[in-house]
C-alpha cells in the first residue's frame, strides 16, 4: 500500500466552486453596502463604565421603611398562585381576599389573582419552563374567564402551543375560546390569524 | 449589484498591488477582481480545513468583508493573499472551536466534505481508507495543531507561511505541527515529511 503523499492536496479533486464563488461574492456585496453600525464597542464600553459610576456615586437610594404584613395574610395570598399539581384535577379558586385587621373600617383588600398567575408566567417563561407556562395558562383559562385578561391568556396560551409546542389543534380550540369570550377588538385580528395560522375549524381538540 | 461574470471592467492581468491600491481608493472594480482572482483558492482551502461546504462559504465571506474593510492595514499589498489567507485561518479558528463546543453539548456539526470524499476519482480504496483515517484523526486534534498541520501538509504552505497564517512564531509552528504529526504518523500512512 502507497502512502499518502505531502501535500495531501495531491490526492484530493480540485472542488467545483462556481457557484459558491458566485454566492459568496453576492453576500459580500451586500454586506459592504450596509453602513457600519453606529453603536461602536467603544460606545459599549463607555456607556457601561458611565453606569458603573452612577451605581457607585448615586446608587441605592436612601431606604425606606415599609411595614410588613403579617406572614399568615402574605401566605394566604400567595396559595393560589402555586401551581397545581400534574396529576391533581384542577379546581376552580376563588378570589381570595385579605383578612381585615381587626378594627379596621376599609372593605378587604382582594388579591389580583390572574395578575400574580401572570407574573408566574413571565418568570416561568423567562427560565424557559414551557410546561409551567401552559400550565399556568390553562389555569388562568379554565378557572379565570370572567377575568378580562383571560382573552390575553389564552391568546398567549395558543400563541405557545402554535409555535413551540407544535399543537396546531390544541392551538386552535385556545383561539377560538379566546375568539368566544368576546374580546376588545383590537385583540381580534390576532386572534383569528393564529386560529387560521393553526388550521381553524375542523382542527381543534382541548386535549 | 452586479453579476460575477461582468463585474470587474479592468484587464485581468493588474498586478495585485496595483489592485489593492485602487480598491484602497475605493474602486469597486478592482475589489471584484481582487476577489475574483482570490476567492476560489481560499475557498478551497477553507473547505478543507473545515469539511464543510456552508462553512467554507461563511468563513470565506467574513474574511472578504473583513479584508476589504481593513485594507489599509495591509502593509505590502503584494501580499494580498497570504494576508487574506490569515484572515481565513483567523475565522476559520473561531468556527472550530465553537464546533468543538457544540460537539460538547452533544450538537455535531455537519461535515459534508470529509477529505475522503474529496479524493480524486482515480484514489485507491486504500488512499480513501486513510484519508477516511486521517479526516478522523485531525478532528481529535486541538483546533490550533490541525489547522497548522492541514495548512503544511495538506495545503502543502511553506513553513514560513502557515506560521505568518497562524498568526504564531515559527517555533510555535513547529511545536504544533511537531504535536500534530506524532499523532497523525501512529495511525495513517504518509510519506516522510
Amino acid at each position: 500500500m502507497s502512502p499518502l503523499p505531502r501535500p495531501v492536496k495531491d490526492v484530493l479533486a480540485e472542488p467545483a466552486l462556481d457557484a459558491s464563488v458566485k454566492r459568496v461574492w453576492a453576500k459580500v456585496q451586500l454586506r459592504r453596502r450596509v453602513p457600519a453600525p453606529l453603536v461602536r464597542p467603544s460606545l459599549i464600553l463607555g456607556g457601561v463604565l458611565a453606569l458603573a459610576a452612577f451605581v457607585v456615586t448615586v446608587w441605592p437610594p436612601p431606604k425606606r421603611v415599609v411595614p410588613m404584613a403579617p406572614v399568615e395574610a402574605v401566605a394566604e395570598v400567595c396559595a393560589p398562585i402555586r401551581l397545581p399539581h400534574p396529576s391533581t384535577p384542577h379546581a376552580r379558586r376563588p378570589t381570595v381576599a385579605l383578612p381585615r385587621p381587626a378594627g379596621a373600617t376599609a372593605a378587604p383588600v382582594e388579591a389580583d389573582v390572574v395578575g400574580a398567575l401572570l407574573m408566574s408566567v413571565e418568570d416561568a417563561a423567562r427560565e424557559g419552563h414551557t410546561d409551567q407556562v401552559v400550565a399556568i395558562l390553562g389555569e388562568i383559562a379554565a378557572h379565570h374567564t370572567d377575568d378580562p385578561r383571560a382573552v390575553e391568556a389564552l391568546y398567549m396560551l395558543g400563541t405557545v402551543q402554535l409555535e413551540v409546542l407544535k399543537q396546531p389543534s390544541r392551538a386552535a380550540a385556545s383561539f377560538r375560546r379566546a375568539l368566544e369570550l368576546s374580546p376588545s377588538d383590537d385583540l381580534v385580528p390576532r386572534l383569528w390569524e393564529g386560529y387560521e395560522a393553526a388550521g381553524g375549524y375542523g382542527n381543534e381538540t382541548t386535549r | 449589484m452586479r453579476p460575477l461574470a461582468t463585474m470587474s471592467r479592468l484587464p485581468e492581468g493588474l498586478p495585485t498591488e496595483t489592485l489593492v491600491r485602487r480598491a484602497l481608493r475605493g474602486d469597486r472594480d478592482a475589489e471584484s477582481l481582487l476577489y475574483r482572482r482570490y476567492a476560489p483558492g481560499v475557498l478551497s482551502t477553507a473547505l478543507r480545513l473545515l469539511r464543510s461546504h456552508t462553512s467554507a462559504e461563511d468563513v470565506v465571506q467574513d474574511a472578504f468583508v473583513i479584508g476589504f474593510a481593513r485594507l489599509a492595514q495591509l502593509k505590502a499589498p503584494g501580499q494580498f493573499r497570504a494576508w487574506l489567507l490569515s484572515i481565513v485561518v483567523s475565522q476559520a479558528r473561531k468556527r472550530l472551536r465553537r464546533e468543538r463546543l457544540l460537539q460538547w453539548v452533544g450538537l455535531d456539526a455537519v461535515a459534508d466534505a470529509p477529505l475522503h470524499l474529496q479524493a480524486v476519482g482515480s484514489a485507491s480504496v486504500e488512499a480513501r481508507g486513510e484519508l477516511a483515517v486521517l479526516d478522523a484523526m485531525l478532528r481529535q486534534l486541538p483546533v490550533a495543531h490541525r489547522l497548522a498541520w492541514t495548512l503544511r501538509y495538506v495545503e502543502g504552505e511553506k513553513l514560513d507561511d502557515v506560521a505568518a497564517a497562524m498568526g504564531k512564531s515559527l517555533a510555535t509552528t513547529k511545536r504544533y505541527l511537531n504535536a500534530a504529526e506524532e499523532r497523525i504518523a501512529a495511525h495513517v500512512a504518509l510519506e516522510p515529511a
